[in-house]
């Protein structure tokens, strides 16, 4: 705990453990789990946060992860099929009343649970869920956008960022990336190259098939990476389920009577989920585990979208947010039979 | 020496039979793509359709020798019908030497669908072999014609434009931008379906709309094919800006249609400029607009927009913006 404390400036780094730990942190570094002996000063513009004690199992005694605020810089493709035109983002965790940055990019590190949290890994996870909300509909940037277009764009953009990683978006500018990419090139090596992604995709489907016999010796191997998955997403449901399912009812939802028996249904549901999956190693199939993960994406996008609405317009949300309580209804109910 | 000559007996969807022959040779100036048509009234429009499924069918392959040129003889024309379509890409190909060739006694028929995935109607075959022994293989697609096909670096977009006059033609028209990367470093550009003075004019304005742009990267092989409808005016600039722009990933592509007017003298710097008729094509946009549409109009109408237009766009699920200049996006 007094990691919590030791929040002071630090003139000149005097140990090189010290020194060690700060590598690289603030510039391709984002955060990293400290080791447990270390009882580490911190560096101006850093903050500590407490790993998921929890989660650990024995594994190791309860660690603590150093995370270095920013300003971050990273280019991330609004369309990945427009790979030459790119969004350059500067980021930061904002020192916020009730420290509500800290404590929601803290929550995606517990549910990454990486020993260092790159920043090139980062730009991968924003990239992956601006994807998923292209992929759904939003976050659409218009052919020759007018001024509020972009205006609602980036708002968006930057409620998502916050909400799932607790990151203030300082800087957004549109950059033109021609010097660096060619698409016409691009597009010419993809074809001269299509064993390639052929294979990849042959390893993975052998995966998926190696997995309900994943007891044979000859597939264990095989099946590994998709048990490691299987894991990780119910870590992520055990973390990250308690702090939507609060968010949402924070929400400013209608007070009209029409609504009011509805939504008092799903936040019931929403308890009864907590609960369910408040016991992390359930027995999930891959395909299931891969569901649940794109689900709580669309969740933490959803939640970012609903941030931004006017009362009026939540009602008509509440048919996405049934449908992912239903989801993660089936999936829970499912991986209690496989356990019995 | 002269090159071989190919021939093709083409049964058309209407029963009857069209006699096509092709042959290479070197070209002295001209066309590319020439087309005898015999009868005493060789129609254009024929040749106007023959060249532009040939040049688009020709964008699924390696760029064509800038010295060759075809020679496609007709015994009639035929622009009535559609199934000459896979004969004419077959003759190509075999006149070049592109298709593996085939027994001496061979028929093709067929309409090609989509120029974009090459895909043909349902029905179009090749027939060949002699009178004994024939075999019919189904065509689904162009690749089949070619082993080697590169459609899947074919990027295509089209952009609406409206066309106004005396009222009685107005009506929403098109072009369609198709593109792949020019992989011998030779950029080409082809545009169909305009008179001689209108191509010159829009191969200018995609030279200017491009010429900020950075010379050592690999160019691109374009055919502009704009719809048959003849027309006088330069509104149709901006459309072909951002199809040009939204094919090679310089710009981002809507979900629904596009739909632009504007023209420029300063395409080099990305300046859109005004067009006539606000009045008229907003009316005609409101009664054309459907769900989903992205439309793009240039800012100097501002001031003459009717009122409520865009309340009006807006409730039809279409969205639109007034453009002075073409920026990064």
């Amino acid at each position: 705990m007094s990691l919590f404390q030791h929040l002071r400036q630090l003139v000149q780094p005097t140990q090189t453990e010290l020194s060690n730990l700060h590598g690289q942190l603030g510039k391709e570094i984002v955060a990293r789990r400290l080791p447990t002996t270390a009882n580490t000063e911190i560096a101006l513009g850093c903050f500590a946060c407490k790993d998921s004690e929890v989660l650990m199992q024995g594994k190791a005694p309860p660690s603590a992860y150093l995370v270095h605020r920013g300003p971050y810089t990273l280019e991330i493709l609004p369309q990945v099929d427009v790979p030459e035109l790119a969004l350059r983002l500067q980021l930061v965790i904002d020192q916020l009343e009730n420290h509500v940055a800290e404590a929601r990019f803290a929550l995606f590190l517990r549910s990454e649970d990486r020993a260092e949290m790159s920043l090139a890994e980062l730009a991968s996870r924003i990239q992956d869920c601006i994807n998923t909300q292209l992929a759904q509909g939003y976050l659409l940037i218009e052919t020759c956008p007018s001024a509020t277009e972009w205006q609602n764009y980036r708002a968006l953009l930057e409620k998502m960022l916050f909400t799932r990683f607790g990151f203030s978006l300082e800087n957004c500018l549109p950059v033109d990336l021609a010097e660096q990419i060619d698409y016409a090139s691009q597009l010419i090596a993809q074809e001269n190259a299509p064993h390639i992604a052929t294979a990849a995709k042959l390893a993975e489907t052998e995966v998926l098939v190696a997995e309900p016999i994943s007891n044979n010796v000859n597939t264990a191997n095989a099946a590994k990476p998709s048990r490691l998955e299987r894991v990780a997403v119910s870590r992520r449901m055990f973390l990250e389920l308690p702090t939507l399912c609060r968010e949402w009812r924070l929400l400013p939802w209608p007070s009209d009577l029409a609504n009011y028996a509805r939504l008092q249904k799903v936040a019931q549901r929403m308890d009864l989920l907590e609960a369910r999956y408040a016991s992390p190693p359930a027995d999930l199939q891959l395909a299931q585990a891969q569901q649940l993960a794109i689900t709580l994406e669309q969740a933490w996008a959803l939640l970012a979208r609903l941030q931004l609405a006017s009362a009026t317009q939540l009602s008509s949300h509440m048919l996405e947010i049934e449908a992912l309580c239903t989801a993660w209804e089936a999936a829970s109910d499912t991986s209690n039979e496989a356990q019995r | 020496m002269t090159a071989p000559t190919f021939v093709c007996q083409c049964q058309l969807e209407d029963g009857s039979t069209l006699t096509i022959r092709a042959s290479l040779r070197t070209l002295h100036g001209g066309t590319a793509i020439k087309c005898k048509i015999a009868g005493p009234d060789p129609e254009w429009r024929f040749t106007q359709q023959v060249q532009a499924i040939l040049q688009l069918a020709r964008l699924h392959e390696e760029p064509v020798p800038s010295e060759q040129q075809l020679i496609l003889e007709f015994d009639r024309s035929a622009s009535e019908n559609t199934h000459w379509q896979l004969a004419v890409v077959l003759l190509d190909r075999l006149a070049r030497g592109t298709a593996p060739a085939l027994s001496e006694s061979w028929q093709a028929a067929g309409k090609i669908d989509n120029l974009l995935s090459g895909d043909c109607t349902v029905g179009a075959f090749i027939q060949h072999g002699n009178a004994t022994a024939s075999t019919t293989t189904p065509i689904g697609n162009l690749r089949q014609l070619t082993p080697a096909s590169g459609c899947a670096l074919l990027r295509q977009q089209r952009c609406h434009f409206p066309l106004v006059g005396s009222g009685a033609h107005d009506c929403l028209s098109w072009l369609d931008v198709y593109q792949r990367p020019s992989s011998d470093a030779t950029p080409s550009t082809i545009i169909l379906g305009l008179d001689g003075v209108q191509q010159i004019q829009a191969q200018e304005v995609l030279a200017a709309a491009r010429s900020h742009e950075n010379k050592t990267r690999m160019p691109w092989r374009t055919v502009v094919q704009f719809a048959p409808k003849s027309f006088i005016g330069n509104s149709w600039q901006l459309a072909l800006v951002l199809a040009d722009r939204i094919t090679r990933g310089r710009a981002y592509a809507p979900r629904g249609r596009l739909i632009a007017t504007g023209a420029s003298t300063r395409w080099h710097e990305g300046i859109v400029e005004t067009v006539a008729s606000c009045q008229e094509k907003t009316q005609l946009l409101l009664a054309h607009v459907e769900h989903g549409d992205r439309i793009i109009l240039p800012s100097a109408w501002q001031s003459e927009m009717p009122a409520h237009w865009a309340h009006h766009i807006a409730a039809k699920g279409a969205s639109h913006v007034l453009i002075a200049q073409l920026g990064l996006w």
